[in-house]
C-alpha cells in the first residue's frame, strides 16, 4: 500500500508546462511593475511647473516697474509709480521708472519700490502675504504658491542697513521637505538709492579723519575729486587699525596731480582681509588739499557707479 | 515517466518563454528611448546659468554716472592683446574681469571673446580665458555699438590706439563698429 503523501505517488503532481509558464509570468510581470513606475519620471509636470512660476515671478519683479489704479467717484488714476499709492496697487514690480519717459530699466531696481513693498508686508493688514501673492501672480484658478524673495550681497550675506539689520526679507521659510524653485537675479541700485554712509571733505572737522567700519563689508570708496587749491601739493595717506591696536598702512602718503582725478579707491576687498572676531576695524584718513568722499554701504557690492546683488526668489 | 516523457504541450511552452521574453524587451527597448529624450530636463538646469551671464552683461551695459556703459568703455578701451591660456586676461580688461569674477557665484567659469564683422569675414578675439568650456556649457551675448565721435568726447571713453577693431565703414558715417561681446559660461 503506497504512502497518500509518499514520494513514489505519481499522481497529481503539478505540470511542468504549468510551472515554467507560471515562472515566467511571474518574473515579467515583476520586471513590468518595477519598471512602469520609472517609465514616466521624464514627464513629471510638478518640477517644470514651479521653474515657470518662479522664472515669471522673477521676471515680473526685476523687469517691470508694476502699475496701480485708483478709481472711485471722484478720480481715475493709474500709473508705474505704485510706490505712491500702496493701497491701489494692481501688479507689483521693482524696476525703476525712468525719469523722462514711462520706461523701465530692465534689472535696475529703485529703493524706494523695495522699501514700499517690506512696507505692505510688515504693515499690520493681517491679508499683507497674500495681497502680495495675489500682485505677484502667485494665486491662481486651481492653486496657490507660496513665495520668499530676498535681496543678498554676493558674498551670500542678506543686503543690510548700517546697523547690520537686513531690509529685504519678505515671505516665508520653505519647509525643507518639498520641491522648492529658487531663481537668482543680479540687479542694480544707484548708488545713493539703498542704505548707505557718505562723508564729504568737512575743512572744519579734525584732520586726519577717523572712520569705524562693520566688516565684513560689501562697498567702501574713498574718491578723490578736485583739489582745493592749485599748486599746493595734493597728498593721502591710508592707516587701519585692528581690534588688538595693530596699525597696518593701507596707502602710504601718495600725491595726486589734478589731472589724475577723479581717482577712485574701492577698499573693501582690502579691508575685508584685516576682519577678526570683533569684525571691527578703525580708519584714519590723513589729507592736504584735497576735496573727497568716502562711502560705504552694506547694502551690495560696487560694480562701477551701482550697487549690485543678487534678488533671490523662492517659491513653492 | 508521464512527466518528462509526455510528447503534449511542449511547444507551448517554448512559445511562451518567446512571446514574453519579445514582451520584456519590447518594454525594455521602450524605457530606455523614452529615458534618452527626456524633454527639455537640460535646459532648466541651465537657465540659472544663463540668467546669470545674460543680467550681468545688462547690468554691465546700464548708463553710468561717468559714460554711457560700462561695457561700451571696457569694448573701446580694449588694447587688442588677446587672452590665451598663459595670459587669461587682456590688461587693459583687467576691470572687466573683475567685475565678472565678483557678479558670479564662486562655481561659475566664464570666457569672454570679442566678436565683430569687418571686410565680409567675422573676426573672433577672446579677450578673457579661464578654460576649455564642457558641452553643457551657456553662451550669452550683448551688443556694442562705437561711434567715431568718443574720441572727441571725453579723454575716460575713448578707442584705445592698439585695439584691432577697426572703423568698419566709410568715412563719411559715424558709426565705428558694431561689437558682439559674448560670454561662455559653465558650472566648474
Amino acid at each position: 500500500m503506497g504512502s497518500r503523501i509518499g514520494l513514489t505517488n505519481s499522481s497529481a503532481q503539478i505540470n511542468i508546462d504549468f510551472l515554467a509558464g507560471i515562472s515566467i509570468f511571474l518574473i515579467s510581470f515583476l520586471l513590468v511593475v518595477q519598471l512602469v513606475p520609472n517609465l514616466f519620471i521624464p514627464f513629471q509636470g510638478q518640477p517644470v511647473t514651479l521653474h515657470s512660476v518662479g522664472y515669471r515671478t522673477s521676471v515680473i519683479l526685476c523687469e517691470d516697474p508694476g502699475w496701480y489704479n485708483l478709481s472711485n467717484a471722484t478720480v481715475n488714476i493709474s500709473g508705474y509709480n505704485w510706490e505712491d499709492y500702496p493701497n491701489n496697487v494692481s501688479r507689483l514690480g521693482l524696476a525703476k521708472n525712468k525719469s523722462t519717459e514711462n520706461l523701465s530699466t530692465p534689472q535696475m531696481l529703485s529703493g524706494s519700490k523695495l522699501f514700499n513693498l517690506t512696507g505692505i508686508y510688515n504693515s499690520s493688514d493681517p491679508g499683507s502675504y497674500s495681497n502680495i501673492q495675489e500682485h505677484l501672480g502667485l494665486t491662481t484658478s486651481y492653486r496657490k504658491y507660496d513665495y520668499n524673495i530676498s535681496l543678498v550681497r554676493f558674498d551670500g550675506i542678506p543686503s543690510s542697513y548700517m546697523n547690520g539689520t537686513p531690509f529685504f526679507q519678505i515671505g516665508y521659510s520653505p519647509q525643507s521637505n518639498i520641491d522648492v524653485e529658487k531663481v537668482e537675479r543680479i540687479v542694480s541700485f544707484e548708488m545713493y538709492d539703498l542704505p548707505h554712509d557718505y562723508n564729504k571733505t568737512n575743512f572744519s572737522r579734525l584732520n586726519p579723519a577717523i572712520d569705524v567700519v562693520n566688516l565684513p563689508i560689501s562697498a567702501y570708496r574713498i574718491c578723490i575729486e578736485s583739489v582745493n587749491f592749485s599748486g599746493s601739493p595734493s597728498n593721502i595717506s591710508i592707516n587701519l587699525t585692528n581690534h588688538s591696536g595693530t596699525t597696518y598702512q593701507l596707502m602710504n602718503t601718495t600725491t595726486y596731480l589734478p589731472t589724475d582725478m577723479p581717482v577712485i579707491l574701492d577698499l573693501s576687498d582690502e579691508l575685508n582681509k584685516y576682519d577678526d572676531l570683533s569684525h571691527k576695524v578703525t580708519i584714519t584718513i590723513d589729507y592736504s588739499n584735497i576735496i573727497w568722499y568716502c562711502y560705504s554701504s552694506h547694502a551690495g557690492d560696487l560694480v562701477g557707479d551701482k550697487l549690485a546683488a543678487k534678488l533671490i526668489i523662492q517659491v513653492w | 515517466m508521464k512527466l518528462i516523457h509526455s510528447t503534449n504541450a511542449q511547444m507551448n511552452t517554448i512559445e511562451g518563454l518567446a512571446a514574453a521574453l519579445l514582451m520584456i524587451f519590447a518594454i525594455l527597448f521602450v524605457s530606455k528611448s523614452a529615458a534618452i529624450t527626456m524633454p527639455q530636463s537640460g535646459e532648466f538646469l541651465n537657465s540659472q546659468l544663463q540668467l546669470y551671464g545674460h543680467d550681468a552683461l545688462i547690468m554691465l551695459d546700464q548708463e553710468d554716472y561717468n559714460s554711457s556703459s560700462q561695457l561700451k568703455k571696457y569694448v573701446a578701451g580694449w588694447d587688442g592683446i588677446e587672452a590665451e591660456p598663459f595670459n587669461p586676461v587682456s590688461p587693459s580688461l583687467e576691470g572687466f574681469d573683475q567685475s565678472l569674477r565678483k557678479i558670479m557665484p564662486d562655481n561659475v567659469l566664464y570666457n569672454v571673446d570679442l566678436v565683430y564683422a569687418y571686410d565680409g569675414c567675422v573676426i573672433e578675439k577672446p579677450v578673457i580665458y579661464h578654460g576649455i568650456p564642457p558641452d553643457n556649457s551657456i553662451r550669452v551675448f550683448q551688443l556694442v555699438t562705437l561711434y567715431d565721435e568718443y574720441s572727441n568726447i571725453s579723454s575716460d571713453f575713448k578707442i584705445h590706439e592698439n585695439n584691432t577693431i577697426p572703423d568698419t565703414d566709410h568715412s563719411g558715417s559715424l558709426l565705428y563698429n558694431i561689437v558682439q561681446v559674448r560670454c561662455t559660461l559653465w558650472y566648474a
